[in-house]
């Protein structure tokens, strides 16, 4: 962006510059953040995966109000404000009774007690705590929690790694809105891979190709990423102080969509398992979660909420008069009567999960995603095999790119897989699984980092990488038939798609990585080697 | 492209496509909550300018970043910076 000059540069060569620029100072983020994003988009169904999990829809099942009124009882009155009722990926009922108060970071949150509730309505644990404590040491959702946290934050403390992750969406906007420009023959460029091409230049035919097939997709993403991002970090806080002089509370219940002052006159609440086998036969799905409201008051409500169901995109919330058990509305996201606002806000949410069209749309997301991940690559190694060969001088700089790029590329799934691992394990010895996922994971990246640094050949890096990414996608299976006993047998048996589908993916992808691995041990033994930088090469000259 | 680390610093359309851009739709964000019809549901004033930041921040840096005016381009800048801030001033102290 240096030039002073524009009108002596073509807008398509700006464009290009700036697609580059883009993708080279946060392309390397922007794969993390893409990756776990392709990641995520399973991220309930890796949840079932990791658990051997079946939803037994013990929420339609079990008797609700019952237990509810027995844990009532046991539970200080303060606490009885509001009741998160769903159930777990361990077939447990997790019943968290809360009021809302500041946490020690100064935010909003939910404190109480939460019980764990087995299938036969025993209580099986008791915690008091604010909710993002409990949620964070949750061992049911270690590995699912852990891999999204990557997506959303990259594990930096709020606010700094919702505005990082933001920044990349907005960067992954100007690459592919500047991808979208450049391309003069788009629907040409959709099948513009050349037979007779080969190396580099196949290379570049496969970026272009794969870009212009994810461009739309990576458009609503970053676009909807951003939003999520930005509003969570510091948008909503600062609509707040715009329209309501800073009144936090008084946003929360404009949005939320409740009075801010309701009636705590005594009042015997109606049967909420009758509402929730209502809405669920309203629906013609089983409920994801409930919230009770002012229970035992004469403002007792119910809002039974929804995943989108057959032939609809967005989700469902259902509210019940909790005095009398009346159907009372189909409830906006946000806001207390619909509006443009929640019509948005419900395209946004199926959009950016891709839970518009059940796991169907999410392998089609996860597609796009494994496409948006290979543009990003190719354009990363792209421009480095180009300056390597261009200027002499930056040829070791752009050398040490390329190493970064393998490390990266290849590194971060591995990554993700050790933590898979370290989850197993650690469960299998009765240690914290929260814990070990990250700790396999870090151990893992200090391991390949050491690895990447002292390997002198790059393409024996790459193999090693993939072999590693190979074994594990093997072993994931095992480890998770080990831990739970629960075969495909058994899994069809009982209709365990989710479980299925992640076993299958692995194996599939390491199917992929063995290919690979084959043609790139092939091309190894034809090509002759390229000397590449590493650390001890650094230490002699130095 | 000159690629010179420094150089860019100096350059009026990297400070217009980048600080400029970012500090006037954070501000035409924030102003519209003020001025956009809140709605039946009372909450468009709200999230209707979270929707959009994304996409004014993006039409502010397109535009910057490839006009040829770049006076056209500072003096719409300093418009809409003086027209937010001022939307903003009145809704806090007027």
């Amino acid at each position: 962006m240096t030039d002073n000059s524009p009108s002596l540069r073509s807008k398509a060569k700006a464009l290009l510059s700036l697609h580059s620029w883009s993708g080279i100072i946060l392309g390397m983020l922007l794969y993390a953040v893409i990756f776990t994003g392709t990641v995520a988009v399973v991220a309930d169904e890796i949840g079932e995966w990791s658990n051997s999990n079946y939803h037994k829809d013990l929420l339609v099942a079990s008797d609700v109000y019952a237990t509810v009124s027995r844990l009532a009882d046991q539970t200080p009155v303060e606490y009885l404000d509001e009741i998160s009722v769903y159930e777990n990926d361990r077939q447990q009922l997790v019943y968290f009774f809360h009021t809302h108060k500041q946490n020690p970071s100064g935010d909003m949150d939910e404190y109480g007690v939460q019980y764990l509730v087995n299938s036969q309505g025993q209580t099986i644990s008791k915690e008091t705590g604010f909710g993002s404590e409990i949620f964070a040491q949750d061992d049911t959702y270690a590995l699912s929690r852990f891999l999204v946290s990557i997506h959303t934050e990259l594990h930096i403390p709020s606010p700094w790694g919702l505005i990082l992750t933001g920044i990349l969406g907005l960067a992954m906007l100007i690459a592919s809105v500047s991808g979208f420009m450049i391309h003069r023959h788009l629907f040409t460029d959709m099948f513009s891979i050349r037979k007779q091409r080969d190396g580099q230049p196949l290379k570049r035919d496969s970026h272009t190709v794969a870009g212009t097939w994810s461009i739309p997709f990576a458009i609503l993403l970053a676009f909807t990423g951003s939003f999520f991002s930005f509003s969570t970090a510091f948008g909503l806080p600062a609509m707040g102080v715009v329209a309501f002089g800073g009144d936090q509370e008084a946003l929360m219940y404009a949005l939320v969509g409740e009075q801010q002052h309701k009636s705590e006159a005594p009042m015997t609440s109606a049967n909420f398992t009758s509402m929730v086998r209502d809405a669920a036969a309203r629906q013609s799905s089983v409920p994801s979660y409930l919230s009770i409201s002012h229970m035992g008051t004469e403002s007792a409500s119910l809002l039974a909420f929804f995943m989108p169901n057959e032939g609809k995109v967005g989700y469902e919330q259902l509210v019940y008069d909790g005095t009398n058990g009346d159907f009372i509305e189909h409830k906006p996201l946000v806001g207390t009567v619909p509006s443009v606002s929640s019509e948005i806000l419900s395209l946004i949410y199926p959009i950016h999960f891709g839970t518009f069209a059940g796991l169907m749309s999410k392998i089609v997301w996860i597609s796009l995603g494994v496409a948006a991940c290979y543009v990003t690559i190719t354009g990363l190694q792209l421009y480095a095999h180009r300056n390597e060969n261009k200027n002499q001088k930056t040829a070791n700089a752009w050398r040490w790119f390329s190493r970064m790029c393998v490390w990266g590329f290849y590194g971060l799934p591995l990554c993700s897989l050790a933590s898979a691992f370290g989850f197993f394990v650690s469960g299998n010895m009765g240690a914290s699984q929260s814990l070990w996922t990250q700790y396999s994971f870090v151990i893992a990246a200090a391991l390949i980092s050491l690895v990447s640094l002292a390997m002198k050949n790059l393409k024996q890096l790459k193999i090693l990488l993939l072999t590693g990414n190979g074994i594990f996608c093997l072993i994931l299976p095992v480890l998770r038939f080990s831990s739970s006993h629960v075969g495909w047998l058994e899994a069809l048996n009982y209709n365990m798609m989710d479980m299925l589908f992640i076993d299958f993916a692995l194996l599939t992808c390491a199917l992929w990585c063995f290919i690979a691995l084959h043609k790139k041990c092939q091309q190894e033994s034809q090509d002759s080697n390229v000397w590449t930088p590493t650390l001890s090469d650094v230490e002699v000259r130095k | 492209m000159n690629t010179t680390p420094i150089l860019f610093l100096k350059n009026k359309r990297f400070w217009l496509s980048g600080p400029a851009t970012l500090a006037v739709s954070l501000l035409f964000m924030l102003a519209m909550a003020a001025w956009f019809p809140p709605g039946i549901g009372n909450v468009n004033n709200i999230m209707m300018p979270l929707y959009m930041f994304p996409l004014i921040w993006a039409i502010l840096f397109f535009y910057t970043y490839l006009t040829a005016d770049l006076q056209k381009a500072q003096w719409i800048l300093g418009a809409l910076f003086i027209a937010n801030t001022a939307i903003l001033a009145f809704q806090f102290l007027g």
